[in-house]
């Protein structure tokens, strides 16, 4: 399909973006700093038929739109679940711990009665034009939204009404145009989410389960795209630097609030936690240009991830440096990092 | 429900306050996604439809050999292939649209063939464009909205065409108590339906080609309706495609006198 566009660079090209973006400084294709982001434009409450909406669109075109519908639905207890035709056991939708603890061994209803999340209370679903449902780009991506929606397990815990309901979240995100690199940074829309449960719920729940889900309550995740050339780190990375990238990250923080003693709470730092991580396979494995630079063979070659001085470029093999690593996350996480400027950026929205 | 189409007969005023012959708010935009060769958004009161267009390109995939043979040895036209993508959250109720539901793909192949005949296809042989429209939020008139969002990303496009297709619908009210005692006929067409009144009367969608609305390119109704009122429920329909056809030129020539006083260059 035409929005499935693979980057039309020779391999000289891409020697040539590797070296630039290997210099110390680097020097990337746009002239932007590692941590400096495209410009995007973004939106929220678009759509009155949903509870929640956002669009995000980046100047390349790529653009995310986002819908969060909420539903009733009764809660299958665990006891039916026992009895009935799949175990609990068997899933690993354990009722989130903090509240009741770990409550597997637990036999009587009642005391699961109490307020408890179920990370398929959430359900994320992604439409790309001209890929199948089943697609593993579109699986995948959907599946690392839901992780970092997830991941704190607060969410799943708001989403509680009493012991027989519970609130089902749909996040339905449409892609426009999903070049690949871009897909991942759809995930940014999805904190509204969060103003958009806690409307909801506040309204009907009963108010036992509001002092908890406040005191856990943690800013909605946000995804960044990192990837890495050599030693150098790139935030936001474009499709052409993609291409040339030894290691792509998707990295999944939230911020949770310092702690009630530290004073007034907008001079505080906040601390930043990250979610999840997950390594995406650089599309310069995959590219057409990087397969005729090895010949088509899988084991070729000694040398790779280096232009070769002929401005001829190998992709590079194996896994990413652990330093390269821990300065990634450290740059995610660190009081006046990169995570700690996108969260503020957000401030502005919520 | 307080709002009743049965009601339409006592006051001549819709559910949503509308007369007869009105329109609902038409919004529209082009050039919304700067990458795309043409894209535009449209709204239709609370129908919302993006729409994406790329190309015309090349017909890719096995470089010739079977999908020629497929396709006939010379394609002299263009080739429409539309995508109608229904979001989740589109309707009232969250429901999940599959990729290959029925209704959809009737939809699909409708704004093929009506764009197929505005479009000079004969200009790009052997060639495809590529109309993928993202329906985000769903009142009613689905089709006519797809036809006018399709029509304005063509434009955008540049893909050169006849003229604006142009669409809406019409429906009949319901039958007044008086009519039943044979005090006369008082069954009106209404115009641009919105998803309740859609559920309740039987409507038709119709596309017109140029602004004399003399040229159908579409005509679709799935309702049963007696065939008197066909008529004026057609002449009340092509009417309102003339309107929307005006609104719809204001928003092109609106882009294209900013475009004009920035200098060029969209």
């Amino acid at each position: 399909m035409p929005t499935q566009q693979t980057t039309l660079l020779s391999p000289t090209e891409l020697a040539y973006l590797h070296s630039s973006l290997s210099l110390n400084p680097p020097l990337r294709p746009d002239a932007r700093s590692p941590t400096t982001f495209r410009p995007l434009i973004a939106e929220t409450d678009l759509l009155p038929s949903t509870n929640g909406s956002a669009r995000v669109c980046f100047a390349d075109g790529t653009e995310g739109i986002v819908g969060v519908k909420a539903d009733i639905q009764k809660t299958v207890l665990a006891s039916t679940q026992r009895n009935g035709t799949f175990k609990a056991g068997e899933n690993d939708d354990v009722s989130m711990g903090g509240v009741g603890g770990p409550q597997s061994g637990l036999k009587d209803e009642e005391d699961i009665a109490g307020p408890h999340g179920e990370h398929n209370w959430v359900d994320v679903t992604i439409d790309m034009p001209g890929q199948r449902d089943d697609d593993s780009t579109v699986v995948i991506l959907a599946q690392m939204i839901h992780e970092g929606l997830v991941a704190d397990g607060t969410l799943p815990l708001k989403l509680y009404i009493n012991r027989r309901w519970h609130w089902k979240l749909y996040i339905d995100v449409s892609d426009e145009d999903p070049l690949f690199n871009d897909d991942w940074d759809a995930a940014l829309p999805l904190y509204p989410p969060y103003p958009a449960t806690s409307k909801g719920k506040n309204k009907e729940a009963p108010a036992t389960n509001i002092p908890q889900s406040s005191a856990a309550s943690s800013k909605a995740p946000i995804t960044l795209l990192i990837a890495s050339v050599g030693e150098n780190i790139f935030f936001d990375p474009s499709r052409e630097e993609l291409a040339v990238a030894d290691a792509v990250l998707a990295v999944t923080i939230t911020s949770t609030p310092p702690p009630p003693s530290s004073g007034i709470p907008d001079q505080a730092p906040t601390t930043i936690k990250i979610l999840a991580i997950r390594t995406i396979d650089p599309p310069a494995r995959l590219s057409t240009s990087s397969s005729a630079a090895l010949g088509g063979e899988p084991g070729f070659g000694a040398e790779e991830g280096k232009d070769v001085g002929d401005g001829w470029w190998k992709p590079v093999r194996g896994g990413m440096k652990r330093k390269v690593l821990g300065k990634m996350l450290e740059m995610c996480v660190k009081p006046g990092g990169v995570g700690d400027e996108v969260l503020r950026g957000l401030e502005s929205f919520v | 429900m307080p709002l009743d189409t049965s009601l339409y007969p006592l006051t001549h005023l819709r559910p949503d306050g509308r007369r007869w012959n009105e329109l609902r708010r038409l919004h529209a935009q082009i050039s919304t996604n700067t990458a795309a060769d043409g894209s535009s958004y449209l709204e239709m009161g609370n129908t919302k439809v993006l729409c994406i267009i790329s190309g015309p390109f090349e017909s890719r995939g096995g470089g010739g050999g079977r999908q020629q043979q497929r396709e006939g040895p010379q394609r002299e036209n263009a080739a429409i292939a539309v995508e109608i993508n229904q979001a989740g959250f589109a309707g009232v109720e969250r429901k999940r649209k599959g990729k290959g539901d029925r209704r959809v793909t009737e939809m699909q192949n409708t704004v093929a063939s009506a764009l197929g005949t505005a479009v000079f296809g004969h200009l790009y042989p052997h060639s495809t464009i590529s109309v993928t429209l993202h329906v985000l939020s769903l009142d009613g008139g689905l089709l006519a909205a797809c036809l006018n969002a399709a029509t304005l990303a063509m434009i955008d496009a540049g893909v050169p065409m006849k003229d604006y297709v142009s669409a809406c619908t019409c429906g009949l009210s319901p039958l007044a108590p008086s009519a039943l005692r044979g005090m006369g006929d008082t069954q009106d067409p209404l115009l641009d339906l919105n998803t309740m009144e859609e559920q309740e009367l039987p409507f038709l969608t119709v596309a017109t080609l140029g602004a004399e609305g003399d040229k159908v390119v579409v005509l679709s109704m799935e309702r049963r309706v007696t065939v008197e009122k066909m008529e004026s429920m057609l002449a009340t329909g092509i009417d309102g495609c003339k309107r929307v056809r005006d609104l719809l030129d204001q928003v092109i020539r609106e882009r294209g006198a900013r475009v004009i006083a920035d200098g060029g260059g969209a």
